[in-house]
């Protein structure tokens, strides 16, 4: 029951990335999306996953909070399609996860089926800079849960690199 | 910016060398790169061997990155590109090294988003697509495949070969090319470098896990998408007015083919597909991705397009003319084939017979190159040379 609690809140901090365009929501969104992940983690017996995973969140989040528009900028005018991404992203997740997968890892795979796709539909949805860097390092936390330690540190160090990423567009070079 | 804040910049630090983030992430790349290709990397933890092939690819990937950006023209930043090509070596190799599928995966999905970050024409969520969807059906085929379920491993290993196509922004994933971008931040990047060393390697790291119905979807998905980029690659650059769009299609018509050997290899398990597609793809990173590079002064109306002895070399290599590295990989390919499905060899060598002419006017876009350009573009076709006489001692090492 605690996973499935863990891998809602995993859900709902990739939905605040998905629906946030501000810096604070951004980071919270991140710092959930990477703790609940690290819980989910801890719950399978692998503490140094935990850590790995919930340490790249909360860092990805924390040097995300050092760009882009200030406040949380949540359900801002035009997210109506994003919202509706974050509804059908868990239903499909739990549809994928309980009738055609099953097993013991349900809590694991919903979380992050659901974090992935909506990861992927704000990134490929022309996601600004900031918001778009946000959702990869999402996207990197929730592949890392599924992998071994190999993968948990990718994906902890892919969250911290995308997070230190300015979220300011460069000047076009020629 | 007046003299006096720019030598105070100077200073800081100098305005030839490239940021200290990205010298940072150069160096670090390098070293990761050396790890991988002296087999150190192992030693740190078995999830980090790569194999020959892999290590090959690195070398061959080091060596054409180093060739395009030492011998390019004069007035592009040579430092700044070479951090950017170490750093892309380092996550190539890291590419090559990993065995976890979530962590090449994880470390497409970072390369997207650090090229995605620098300055170009595109907007950051056109750049990050083909990275994330790549990194998304690597993962999720992984993960359907891993279940136990039949139905749900044909699926993913679906996702799996349209995730390869994803990284190297091959239909249906294609992406707009810009005559105008410059090179390090451009879709022929993945085409021509990250593509190439994914498709080297991780298909012999998925295959042992990949079982009776899985494997032939893998396979026949690998051929079908091979089909496809074939087919558009010729077919586009008949229709091509500008030479950028005629190099990248050129680009797809290769990668089609070496697709098509992968899946044929896959498939009937014989090493002529295998070997064919080992060739093809080693010759993108060697020769092709270079000579598209040089070509770009003409590509981008600065030069006039030519057609000199060097010129007439070059489109033989592109079109896979003895005794270039093209051709044992068409017969292999044609061999592969044949074992397969005849009538298949009949396409492949139609669409092989009707690219010849588009190479041509290729080897044209080198135009008059420079002494600098000129020993580059002598350097390439040495390469296809070498690939072109010797194959086995190039598909002897990764023991095709």
């Amino acid at each position: 029951m605690a996973a499935l609690g863990l891998g809602l809140v995993a859900f709902i901090g990739g939905s605040v990335v998905a629906l946030a365009d501000g810096r604070l929501g951004l980071a919270v969104g991140l710092a959930l999306t990477g703790l609940a992940l690290g819980g989910l983690s801890l719950g399978a017996g692998d503490p140094g996953g935990a850590a790995l995973i919930g340490a790249g969140g909360v860092i990805s989040g924390g040097l995300r909070l050092r760009g882009g528009a200030a406040g949380w900028g949540l359900m801002r005018p035009g997210s109506t399609p994003r919202l509706v991404l974050c509804a059908v992203c868990l239903v499909l997740a739990l549809f994928v996860t309980l009738s055609l997968l099953g097993g013991q890892d349900a809590a694991r795979r919903l979380a992050v089926l659901s974090v992935a796709g909506i990861a992927t539909g704000r990134l490929t949805g022309w996601a600004p800079r900031g918001p778009g860097l946000a959702a990869a390092a999402a996207l990197a936390l929730a592949l890392a849960l599924l992998g071994g330690t190999a993968a948990q540190a990718a994906g902890a160090a892919a969250a911290i690199v995308l997070g230190a990423l300015p979220a300011a567009e460069p000047e076009p070079a020629r | 910016m007046s003299a006096a804040p720019q030598a105070a910049a100077g200073r800081a630090w100098p305005e030839s060398l490239p940021s200290p983030g990205l010298t940072a992430l150069g160096v670090a790349g390098a070293l990761v790169a050396l790890l991988v290709v002296a087999g150190w990397a192992a030693a740190i933890g078995p999830s980090l061997a790569a194999s020959p092939a892999g290590r090959l690819t690195v070398v061959a990937c080091g060596a054409s990155m180093l060739a395009a950006v030492g011998l390019a023209p004069p007035r592009i930043r040579r430092w700044d590109l070479l951090a950017s090509g170490a750093a892309a070596l380092g996550a190539l190799a890291a590419l090559a090294a990993l065995a976890d599928p979530y962590a090449t995966a994880i470390v497409l999905l970072l390369l997207g988003g650090l090229q995605a970050a620098r300055s170009g024409g595109r907007p950051f969520a056109l750049r990050m697509r083909g990275p994330t969807l790549a990194a998304l059906l690597v993962g999720a085929g992984w993960l359907l495949i891993r279940s136990g379920s039949l139905q749900m491993g044909r699926v993913g290993a679906l996702a799996l070969a349209l995730g390869i196509a994803a990284a190297a922004g091959l239909l249906p994933y294609a992406q707009e090319l810009d005559p105008d971008e410059p090179a390090a931040t451009s879709c022929i990047v993945w085409t021509g470098f990250f593509g190439p060393a994914l498709a080297l390697t991780l298909p012999s790291r998925l295959l042992p896990s990949l079982k009776g119905e899985a494997l032939i979807v893998f396979g026949l998905t690998l051929v079908g998408l091979g089909l496809l980029n074939l087919g558009w690659g010729v077919v586009a650059a008949w229709r091509a007015a500008e030479p950028t769009e005629a190099w990248r299609s050129s680009f797809l018509a290769e990668w089609g083919l070496a697709l098509t050997g992968l899946g044929l290899g896959v498939l009937t398990r014989q090493p002529a597909g295998l070997r064919a597609a080992y060739l093809l793809l080693l010759a993108i990173v060697v020769v092709r991705l270079p000579l598209y590079v040089w070509s770009r002064p003409v590509l981008r109306g600065r030069a006039r397009a030519r057609t000199g002895a060097l010129n007439i070399a070059v489109a033989l290599a592109l079109a896979g003319a003895a005794p270039f590295a093209g051709f044992p990989a068409r017969l292999d390919l044609l061999l592969a084939a044949s074992q397969a499905a005849w009538p298949l060899a009949l396409i492949l060598v139609v669409a092989m017979l009707a690219w010849i002419a588009h190479a041509f006017r290729l080897g044209r876009t080198l135009g008059a190159p420079s002494a600098r350009t000129g020993a580059g573009v002598a350097i390439a076709l040495a390469a296809s040379l070498a690939l072109g006489l010797a194959p086995s001692a190039f598909t002897g090492i990764a023991g095709l």
